[in-house]
């Protein structure tokens, strides 16, 4: 009793706020951390099913001696380093073209680019994966145009069956980043645009000088999202490839799922799977937040 | 292999299968699709002559209407070259199994006997959802001996349960999925070029890594 009156306005306050924080925290704690320290163990354990015996690094180590994994590692970062940067520079173009005060129907027009982020994304792979079919619309358009004498088996080539993940990521996810673009360009004054051009800096000038610095940390928010959505690639390598040809566009969340609930299950190869993308996303976070940033 | 080891690299059958699918591929004889949708589709369209698999596959090509009476099922070609080929495969189907943790065991295996492995009635009432059986018995009920309309009036139903009784049986083993991804990796890898050793060698090397966890 004596203890509580001794408690001033803003004690009690901060009380009051940590008490409502509690059930939320105390939820994630439950939900997302209690679960990812559990895989962590199971990562350190082998055998098959729910058999698991500890078995030290095993795992880690044997991920580097799996063709396959190692394949998918290499596929994944082939999407990563192509697919980022393009979505990225086309994602920043689209936004300083629809920022410009004198466009007509620009509510239409950033509707449009970014409705393909409403879709599902399993929905989309396979709706890419008709479209690039043997007898899909792209093939009867290259066939009746004369550019082909015969459809093309674009899912079944290496090259062309990973073109065609870049591309269909790309059509998803530029709109998404181009939102975040927007968002940022509202926050750099239209008048210092003005004044560059009264000074004579042209259309690229003014990007290059202007637009590109002041958007700096936004251009970091998504190239670290995209990096982090890139690694853990899934539902395009399973829906639209099936990770075929032989391979080549498995990506590793793929192989783990496959490694999971396709093949005979081994959970504790499959948790330290997962346990070096998160390492290659920290690290490649950590990497572009070094580069990126340079507040201090 | 009966031991559970991977034959691959030594399975001379194997071999052939792989020349002879890529020679009918070459040929221009098989067509090849990516997904599930374009090979119905295939047949469904009538882009293809005809299609080998497993029974089930009648509840697709019967979506054709327009298709009826077109259709007849037959054994399939046997692989020339390869000894102890027949004209009878399978493919797909499920068990039925008692475990031993099971309370009652002789009741269940009572259950079975009487019902899966035992039943005519049983297997009759089922045939009209599309469950056919592989037991052969099944095979000499009326029901079964109805002659179907789409498959050209043809008691494709009786056929089919006389064909079961002459596929010769092969072990398939718990790494069925990773001895098939590794071998479906190493034909694809083949006919766009590949040698045929070094892929079957890939392909064992594979499975061999998956089964040693």
């Amino acid at each position: 009793m004596s203890k509580q009156k001794k408690m001033t306005l803003s004690k009690k306050q901060n009380l009051t706020g940590w008490v409502f924080l509690l059930p939320g925290a105390l939820l994630i704690f439950i939900m997302s951390f209690v679960p990812m320290f559990r895989a962590l163990l199971l990562s350190f354990k082998s055998g098959v099913g729910a058999k698991m015996a500890w078995s030290g690094i095993s795992n880690y180590v044997r991920m580097f001696q799996d063709t396959v994994f190692v394949q998918s590692v290499k596929n994944t970062f082939f999407y990563l380093i192509i697919q980022v940067p393009v979505m990225l520079i086309l994602a920043l173009i689209l936004a300083s073209i629809l920022n410009n005060k004198d466009l007509k129907f620009k509510g239409l027009f950033r509707t449009m680019i970014f409705l393909p982020c409403a879709t599902s994304l399993v929905a989309y792979a396979i709706i890419f994966r008709s479209l690039f079919a043997n007898n899909g619309l792209i093939n009867l358009l290259l066939v009746n145009l004369g550019i082909l004498d015969q459809p093309y088996a674009f899912l079944t080539h290496t090259t062309s069956a990973r073109i065609v993940i870049i591309i269909a990521l790309l059509w998803r996810w530029t709109g998404y980043n181009m939102v975040f673009y927007l968002s940022g360009l509202q926050n750099i004054e239209y008048s210092v645009y003005e004044a560059a051009k009264i000074d004579g800096a042209s259309a690229v000038q003014s990007f290059f000088k202007i637009t590109v610095p002041l958007l700096k940390p936004t251009i970091l928010l998504t190239a670290i999202m995209s990096t982090n959505g890139t690694l853990q690639l899934f539902d395009e390598s399973v829906n639209l490839t099936n990770g075929g040809p032989a391979n080549t566009s498995i990506t590793m969340s793929h192989y783990i799922y496959d490694m999971s609930f396709k093949y005979v299950p081994n959970f504790g190869y499959a948790a330290a799977m997962s346990f070096l993308i998160l390492v290659l996303v920290a690290v490649l976070a950590f990497l572009q937040m070094k580069v990126g940033d340079k507040r201090d | 292999m009966l031991d559970g080891t991977a034959n691959i690299v030594n399975n001379d059958t194997l071999k052939i299968v792989m020349e002879t699918y890529k020679s009918l591929k070459d040929a221009g004889v098989l067509t090849e699709v990516n997904s599930w949708d374009e090979y119905v589709g295939d047949f469904v369209s009538g882009n293809v002559a005809g299609t080998i698999n497993g029974c089930w596959i009648m509840a697709s090509i019967q979506t054709a209407e327009d298709q009826k009476g077109n259709w007849a099922i037959t054994n399939m070609p046997s692989l020339v070259g390869a000894s102890g080929a027949t004209n009878y495969s399978n493919n797909g189907g499920s068990s039925w199994a008692v475990t031993t943790k099971c309370a009652n065991p002789d009741l269940a295996c009572d259950f079975l006997a009487s019902t899966f492995a035992g039943s005519n009635e049983l297997y009759d009432n089922i045939l009209p959802s599309g469950a056919l059986a592989t037991w052969a018995p099944a095979g000499d009920s009326a029901a079964y001996g109805e002659p179907s309309e789409f498959f050209g009036g043809d008691a494709v139903s009786a056929k089919i349960v006389d064909f079961a009784t002459k596929v010769p049986t092969n072990i398939t083993g718990a790494y069925y999925y990773e001895a098939r991804n590794a071998v479906a990796t190493a034909i694809t890898n083949y006919i766009n070029g590949s040698d045929l050793a070094t892929e079957l060698q890939t392909a064992e090397q594979t499975v061999n890594f998956n089964m040693g966890q």
